[in-house]
């Protein structure tokens, strides 16, 4: 398949199955991530002026609830699913035998999100970190999901191809792990919530799990496939690459108590997450090397899943370095490990679904992006935005992380120092989110290049129908 | 990596194993964990943790729904995890036992405010309190707290006077300005925040004119 020729490869037969439901979950996957992105900034800017927007729905919490749910739950989830639906259907040269249910789990899906955005803004959160979906709509959204990932689940069932690929364990592993992941969280949180620390600790469990064992693996099955595909160069030592998958499943679970190191918990606990964090870095660094295949780029698509490598590289090292102890004695509750959160979040999990994105939408569309400016200024504004976040919070954060460690700095000083940096994150989520407008309205153009043909057939069948063309002289 | 059923065995597996490791065996480890009787600092028996009043189960709820968790932690880091004993947020680090009555419990991840464990022992009088979570910036210049003004109501001043609970802080001629019931509800929950009881898993430190 080649990207940068004009017109698009021809789907396969058996891909046309799929078109529909990917088409679906990508869109709806974008209109998340423009919603999440706004709320997102709003919470940003409510951390450094606490004056504007005086209302309880505009609390920091609600804002950054709302945000982070639209984000995993909505943008990340729906547009990964979408895309893995696809790989499956690609890979396993198989179809999806009914891609209605999958329409439907969408539908279902969005309902539960639409639903969910007011709730959390009105109070309705259940104040469990990463869980704050009331119970009755988190059961919607699961039903959702799992109309969805069944159908990938089915598709890898039959899978006419000998053997699997590493994006189909990627996404198998995904698709059951977040199934199981949310429903157990759920359970044992806010249906049958343990005393005390015991919810914080499923909690921990469930968004560790979200991290490593959902997002991560979504994100690693999109590049494992497209930066070959794309680049024409096959991955580095590809017999590295069953052990990445292995050594994430094991010890991607064990990171519960990452968030909880000095806290109110029994001390296995603590050392078992750390010691599991640290090994992070054996999947962080061999996925890396596989998929790091070098040369030059000029194609939107493979310029993300640069972007997406590097970052999972960084960001994947800084988290197994700073889930040391003495690390977090400076680092823990500081703005540093919002950063390196966001770099894994916008850096690489986004960028990885945009790279899938760009290859994708215009196979399944039949027709080209309408304008590359547009898809550059993308990638343009997305780098520079997430630069600008990153290095905001990790400055600022390590500036903040020292000070709180000298007993003897007021926190109203420290506040006053990190301030600045609160700024310049705002501004970088508002420069990441206006390269995300640019995508978007890069697909609304391509909507109208479906839209206008049909218009005008439309109209002008309307005036010929109603009057007749007067006769030529 | 070619064996469908493998695989889905291994992914169960994984997920299996941490689920035992760091949900199930947490819950049998801390599940039969209660309140119980300790000494406290003046060397009186108590039960602890002790019950909230019902004002102050009703503040902690307000707690949750308005979000101090965003950045204000409630924990206490031992000695040689961080400076939290160091700036006076507790006598002692915190532990499981602590938040036995705290559902859903608010560990916080965020430090932009100060640790709020033991904040029912720094407290001033309730007025003061009271117009600390209005505008916390009267109180604390600077401070980036965005408190609870809309838990306050604005009311026409009666009968030339300002009422007895009308907040000292300026208002516009002829209004007062005059905390809620939740409001109210609220500081309790905060007044109620204290861990300074030792516990056989957390001694006290010991006195100064004991060393």
């Amino acid at each position: 398949m080649s990207v940068s020729a004009n017109t698009p490869a021809a789907p396969e037969a058996h891909e046309q199955t799929s078109r529909t439901p990917v088409l679906y979950l990508l869109g709806s996957g974008l209109c998340w991530l423009l919603v999440g992105l706004m709320l997102s900034a709003l919470a940003s800017l409510k951390l450094h002026a606490p004056e504007c927007l005086p209302f309880a729905w505009a609390g920091v919490v609600r804002l950054q609830a709302a945000a982070s749910n639209v984000l995993l739950l909505g943008a990340a989830s729906q547009t990964g699913l979408g895309i893995a639906l696809w790989l499956l259907i690609h890979l396993g040269r198989t179809e999806l035998a009914c891609w209605g249910t999958a329409v439907i789990g969408t539908v279902v899906w969005n309902v539960a999100l639409t639903a969910g955005v007011p709730a959390l803004l009105l109070g309705g959160s259940t104040g469990i970190p990463g869980l704050e979906l009331p119970a009755s709509l988190a059961v919607i959204l699961l039903v959702g999901y799992l109309l969805v990932a069944g159908n990938g689940i089915v598709a890898i069932a039959g899978c006419r191809r000998g053997g699997y690929a590493p994006s189909q364990w990627f996404i198998l592993g995904a698709t059951l792990w977040f199934g199981w992941l949310y429903t157990t969280a759920v359970v044992t949180t806010v249906v049958f919530p343990g005393r005390g620390v015991l919810t914080a600790l499923s909690a921990g469990w469930f968004g560790q799990g979200v991290q490593w064992l959902w997002l991560t693996p979504l994100a690693l099955a999109v590049l494992y496939f497209f930066i070959p595909e794309l680049s024409g160069k096959t991955i580095r030592s590809p017999e590295l690459a069953p052990v990445a998958f292995w050594s994430l499943a094991l010890f991607g679970g064990w990171t519960s108590a990452a968030g909880l190191v000095g806290g109110p918990i029994p001390a296995w606990i603590v050392s078992v997450s750390v010691a599991a964090g640290v090994l992070l870095v054996i999947p962080v660094l061999l996925a890396s090397a596989n998929l790091n295949v070098g040369g030059s780029s000029s194609s939107p698509a493979l310029k993300f899943a640069k972007l997406a490598t590097w970052s999972f590289a960084l960001g994947g090292l800084a988290y197994a370095v700073t889930s040391l102890r003495c690390a977090q004695a400076v680092l823990h509750f500081t703005q540093f490990e919002v950063a390196i959160r966001e770099l894994l979040q916008f850096g690489f999990v986004t960028g990885a679904l945009f790279a899938g994105a760009y290859a994708l939408v215009p196979r399944l569309a039949g027709r080209m992006l309408p304008n590359a400016a547009l898809s550059n200024a993308h990638f343009g504004l997305s780098l520079l935005g997430l630069i600008i976040l990153v290095m905001a919070y990790a400055v600022g954060g390590w500036k903040q992380g020292w000070a709180l460690a000298d007993a003897n700095l007021e926190l109203v000083t420290i506040n006053a120092a990190l301030k600045p940096w609160l700024r310049l994150h705002t501004a970088g989520l508002g420069v990441f989110l206006l390269g995300q407008v640019a995508f978007a309205a890069n697909v609304v153009l391509l909507l109208v290049s479906f839209a206008l043909p049909v218009g005008r057939t439309l109209v002008t069948e309307m005036t010929t129908g109603a009057a007749p063309a007067p006769a030529a002289k | 990596m070619n064996h469908g059923p493998l695989l889905f065995l291994g992914i169960l597996a994984t997920l299996a194993a941490s689920w035992l490791g760091l949900v199930a065996v947490p819950r049998h480890q801390l599940g039969p964990l209660d309140a119980d009787l300790s000494t406290n600092a003046a060397n009186i028996v108590v039960t602890y943790p002790p019950a909230r009043s019902g004002e102050a189960v009703q503040g902690h709820e307000l707690y949750v729904t308005h979000g101090c968790v965003a950045c204000h932690t409630q924990q206490v880091r031992p000695a040689n995890g961080g400076s939290d004993l160091a700036r006076g947020w507790g006598q002692r680090r915190t532990v499981a036992r602590d938040y036995l009555r705290d559902g859903p419990v608010q560990l916080g991840v965020s430090r932009l405010g100060p640790d709020l464990a033991n904040y029912g022992e720094r407290l001033g009088t309730n007025a003061f309190n009271l117009v600390r979570l209005f505008n916390p910036r009267l109180v604390v210049t600077n401070s980036t707290c965005a408190g609870v003004p809309f838990l306050f109501r604005t009311r026409a001043v009666t009968g030339g006077n300002l009422s007895s609970e009308a907040l000292a802080v300026p208002s516009a001629a002829g209004t007062e300005i005059v905390p809620t019931t939740a409001v109210r509800q609220f500081a309790a929950y905060l007044a109620s925040l204290s861990t300074s009881v030792e516990l056989p898993e957390a001694p006290l430190p010991l006195k100064e004119e004991a060393k």
